[in-house]
């Protein structure tokens, strides 16, 4: 029998396994105390009754069921989805700095959300608060419409650009158009339009109940789906275009279907919550230090699970709020996220890898 | 395999969409082959290199690989044949060196890129043969960049291809570490069979190890060609000849000094301190010959029981010296 390797054969100490059930367990933990933790107080042990045999006070079991579960699996959802749009984003760019939100995606589906909430006054057909904001089919549907023509136009761009880097720059600058369009549409709007879609921006897990949320699961899970299938080609475009060219690689379709999952997962998740930033820079960047690993199919399921501890607790934390209403998720994944953000730029060996 | 030529090229011109770089290129290479691919900087080197390896496609002519054409073959299959060593900066995801050198597995593991026990293997083979087993746990960012050069030949032998194109892989090496690289792709091609292609500026250590070489021109033509070959039939003299570079056949490299101070000096003795002697006065100006008129002046060199010195003769007269340096200060005086 030849000699095995005295060497390590992968310098990670913990093992796979140990890892994904340390995380799942984590996940687990967080998932109930964001369902018991919130701002009408339900004990654990009647939180228990609800949960395995649906009986106990009927307001508490409303709130659980109706409200904090399905707020908790969309925190879960925003979480898997925005960590991996993330970690695909800074691998295609080669730049930590990189996010779902890059590809302009985002902005798209604000400029959807603009143009229902401010121009509705104008027309004056009805008031929008009138439908419920965070529930109304319509904001859905504009902010769907104004995502996918970003991302049409920028899968349209992505097969006939020649580099990642063009890429990046093209979709930066998208961005930017349609933020300026939102702006002009905002400075000629009425001042309390603009307050409610000041609110939309600042992020909402909350209201995507039934309908919404399975059409939510099913859109995370596409993209996630996608993106698992296309990990060992996020592994070679780690070493650039052109290695990635010379180990067999079709470049312009590794692309395409990267920002294609990206798409869906940032325009599915920002139509329905709003958009939230910071977790896509900082999950992939936490999951690739503390976990010692570069394979991106280990790497995807950690950011998931991950992304949505996170999350969870991001929202356990915004439902704390001393006056009994909640503060809004963006304000607390800021919180978080910026810390790190700065940790990722000054950070010892980042500045020399960014260069 | 067949037993053709790896690469063959009829009239393949190279170049972008509005600048034609090089044209007319009729190019074998064979298994085993170590080809030098040498040219002065912008010269279209690495153009070549990327053409030759599908990175970038030609812009004329045909274009072989094993005896297919290169846009037959898909691009999966072309990275079971050619491996490369780019220039390009690779610093991201925080990759460690064994995780980096097993993506050179990528041609040849399934969908999800696991590894399996022949991959491994293999991949043991390339670390050891790269003679990288010390680096394996660092990350790869934070190597020096002779071993981050180790590190990308040994995922291009975890490629495991018959032919390895490397482009410039001693820019940015000490000596020490180019003369080794060179020594283990040599080494690579004679005991593995493997074809090597590098681009490189050393001249000199490609006249040591290429079976052949392919001179690429600013003027975009390309002479090929046994080193010793285009040594002696002049190519390289007429090649290289500039305003005051020329090339020495005799040494096959490139002096740096010329006679400038017009004196000429008849220099006599043997072995080392002879040589040294010489180089000692061609560097200050001198040229040097080694018979001439009887009222020239001689230097004599001596070695005598270890003791080597130095004796200077002009016009009848004659002063000795122990080093190059007192000899020197003697014929600046005089001359």
């Amino acid at each position: 029998m030849p000699l095995l390797p005295t060497h390590p054969s992968k310098p990670r100490s913990v093992p796979l396994r140990v890892l994904y059930s340390g995380l799942f367990v984590l996940l687990l933990l967080a998932f109930i105390l964001d369902i018991a933790w919130g701002s009408v107080s339900i004990p654990l042990p009647a939180i228990g009754k609800i949960l395995f045999s649906s009986q106990g006070n009927p307001t508490w079991q409303y709130i659980v069921e109706r409200i904090r579960i399905p707020k908790a699996c969309t925190a879960v959802l925003v979480g898997c989805g925005l960590s991996v749009g993330g970690l695909q984003m800074q691998t295609l760019f080669r730049n930590p700095l990189a996010d779902p939100s890059v590809l302009g995606i985002t902005s798209g589906a604000s400029l959807g959300v603009a143009a229902v909430m401010l121009s509705t006054g104008s027309m004056g057909v009805f008031a929008i608060r009138e439908l419920g904001i965070s529930g109304s089919w319509l904001l859905i549907a504009a902010s769907t419409a104004g995502s996918a023509l970003v991302m049409t136009l920028i899968l349209a761009i992505s097969s006939s650009v020649k580099s990642n880097v063009m890429m990046l720059i093209i979709g930066v600058m998208i961005g930017n158009i349609t933020l300026s369009v939102v702006s002009i549409w905002q400075y000629f709007s009425a001042p309390d339009q603009v307050k409610d879609f000041l609110i939309w921006t600042f992020g909402s897990l909350g209201g995507v109940n039934g309908g919404h949320l399975s059409i939510l699961a099913v859109a995370v899970g596409t993209g996630l789906v996608l993106s698992f299938a296309g990990s060992k080609m996020l592994d070679a475009l780690l070493l650039g275009e052109n290695y990635a060219r010379s180990m067999g690689l079709t470049v312009r379709r590794a692309r395409l279907l990267i920002v294609c999952s990206t798409s869906v997962l940032a325009g599915s998740i920002t139509t329905f919550c709003g958009p939230i930033g910071f977790i896509g820079i900082a999950v992939p960047f936490l999951a690739r230090t503390i976990f010692h690993a570069s394979s991106h199919r280990v790497l995807t399921p950690v950011c998931c699970m991950m992304g949505a501890v996170i999350m969870l607790l991001c929202d356990a934390i915004s439902q704390q709020a001393r006056s009994g209403s909640v503060l809004p998720i963006n304000v607390i994944t800021a919180l978080i996220g910026s810390p790190v953000v700065i940790w990722i730029i000054a950070g010892r060996n980042n500045l020399k890898r960014m260069g | 395999m067949s037993t053709g030529p790896l690469i063959q090229t009829r009239e393949l011109s190279i170049g972008y969409a509005h600048t034609h770089i090089a044209g007319g290129l009729n190019l074998q290479l064979h298994a085993g082959q170590f080809v030098c691919l040498l040219g002065a900087n912008g010269s279209g080197k690495s153009t070549l290199l990327r053409t030759l390896a599908a990175l970038q496609p030609s812009t004329g002519g045909e274009l072989l690989l094993q005896g297919k054409p290169i846009q037959k073959i898909r691009s999966a299959d072309i990275a079971k044949i050619i491996s490369l060593v780019l220039t390009d900066r690779v610093g991201a995801g925080n990759l460690d060196v064994y995780a980096l050198i097993a993506l050179g597995r990528y041609p040849h593991t399934g969908w999800f890129g696991i590894l399996h026990e022949q991959d491994k293997q293999i991949i043991e083979q390339a670390i050891k043969a790269a003679r990288v087993e010390g680096l394996l746990t660092r990350k790869f960012d934070e190597l020096s960049d002779g071993e981050a050069q180790k590190v990308m030949l040994a995922r291009a032998l975890a490629q495991d291809t018959p032919l390895i194109m490397l482009d410039e892989p001693t820019a940015h090496i000490d000596l020490p570490g180019r003369i080794q690289l060179m020594q283990r792709l040599h080494h690579l091609s004679r005991t593995e069979g493997k074809s090597i292609l590098i681009s490189t500026h050393e001249l000199d250590l490609a006249l040591q190890v290429a079976d052949q070489i392919w001179l690429l021109l600013a003027d975009g033509t390309l002479h090929t060609g046994t080193p010793e070959d285009l040594v002696l039939n002049g190519t390289f003299e007429a090649a290289f000849n500039r305003e005051g570079v020329v090339f020495d056949r005799a040494t096959g490299s490139f002096p740096v000094y010329s006679p400038f101070r017009n004196k000429a000096i008849i220099l006599l003795g043997e072995g080392a301190p002879f040589l040294w002697t010489k180089k000692a006065l061609l560097r200050a100006g001198y040229g040097v010959a080694e018979k001439g008129s009887k009222e020239a002046p001689t230097v004599v060199v001596y070695e005598e029981e270890g003791r080597i010195w130095w004796k200077y003769n002009r016009e009848g007269k004659s002063k000795t010296s122990d080093t190059i340096a007192g000899l020197l200060e003697l014929v600046h005086r005089a001359l």
